[in-house]
């Protein structure tokens, strides 16, 4: 079932990376991805836009500032749309901690968010925290992660799925190719 | 009458991400603390020492305290709690951005107070562990 999927998306990917090169965008998309590492792009046709930083400007920035602070500022494209609104709805009781802000400040996340989020269905059949949904839990998410025994994500170096940074050394500036993961110890 | 609400928006403090740094914050606190109670005598680092290396333990966390994530020495790093991401050094000798930013420090305080303490702090907490981290070398 995974290899057919896998094979779906590869193709999928393939037309829709020639696409992107017919219409001459493909070029600037290539150096970008070609920037981000190249093993993820062989994998899945350099056509996933999961993996980008909080854009600059005053929406990213602020995502950064007032959700880098406790976490990796999570790519947006992580979440779909649906999910981040309920996320916004409950910053007081945030997985657990307080996350509030200025309404204002969260008007204009929740509005970059609602424009930056990725597929609808990314939760997967994971567990969630009460109704918020987990990026750590989600089908892809696990996909991704198959090879990580569940003692490595227990050791104290690393300590959480939620640090993704532990071992995707890029991970604040949004890069999570392959080529910069190192599993510390 | 809409005048007035106008007016009383303006002075909302710390309305905006965008506010400039306002090194009066403790002041502010000063005034606020008088409100809260008129016979406030000043800020006291001491105190403010006790209530961040206190424990206040809550169903989930019986070790709760400031110092779950922010360890017991200000001038060094920290360590989110659950996240495990590095949280720079309180002390603004350690750290000179800390406590720069009003908006900044009122909106951890408004988070960090709920989680470690199930409640806001007063005024007089906030100038108490500010004078607290202000004092150390």
């Amino acid at each position: 079932m995974r290899k057919k999927m896998l094979i779906g998306s590869l193709i999928m990917g393939a037309g829709l990376g020639l696409g992107w090169l017919v219409t001459g965008v493909g070029e600037l998309r290539a150096e970008e991805d070609e920037e981000r590492g190249q093993s993820y792009e062989r994998e899945h046709g350099g056509e996933d836009e999961s993996w980008r930083a909080p854009e600059a400007g005053p929406g990213g920035d602020l995502y950064t500032s007032e959700c880098g602070g406790c976490h990796v500022p999570y790519p947006p494209s992580l979440l779909g749309a649906k999910q981040w609104a309920v996320i916004m709805t409950r910053l007081n009781d945030h997985y657990g901690e307080s996350a509030t802000m200025t309404p204002e400040t969260a008007r204009i996340l929740a509005a970059y968010l609602q424009a930056n989020a990725g597929r609808e269905d990314g939760s997967g059949a994971g567990a969630t925290y009460g109704e918020l949904p987990r990026i750590t839990t989600s089908a892809w998410f696990r996909d991704e992660h198959e090879e990580i025994g569940t003692e490595v994500w227990k050791r104290e170096s690393i300590g959480s799925a939620a640090n993704c940074g532990a071992c995707h050394r890029g991970a604040e500036q949004g890069i999570y190719d392959e080529d910069g993961v190192r599993i510390p110890r | 009458m809409k005048h007035i609400i106008a007016m009383g928006l303006s002075l909302l403090p710390l309305a905006s991400p965008a506010a400039e740094p306002q090194p009066d914050l403790l002041a502010r606190y000063a005034q606020q603390a008088v409100r809260e109670d008129p016979s406030f005598n000043g800020f006291s680092a001491e105190r403010g020492r006790t209530l961040f290396t206190t424990g206040h333990p809550h169903g989930e966390d019986p070790a709760m305290a400031c110092t779950s994530c922010h360890t017991a020495d200000p001038r060094g790093a920290g360590e989110h709690r659950r996240t495990g991401k590095r949280i720079k050094p309180l002390a603004p000798s350690a750290n000179p951005e800390r406590l720069s930013n009003a908006y900044k420090v009122e909106k951890w305080f408004t988070r960090n107070c709920q989680d470690v303490l199930q409640r806001q702090c007063t005024a007089l907490e906030k100038g108490d562990v500010m004078t607290w981290l202000l004092s150390i070398k």
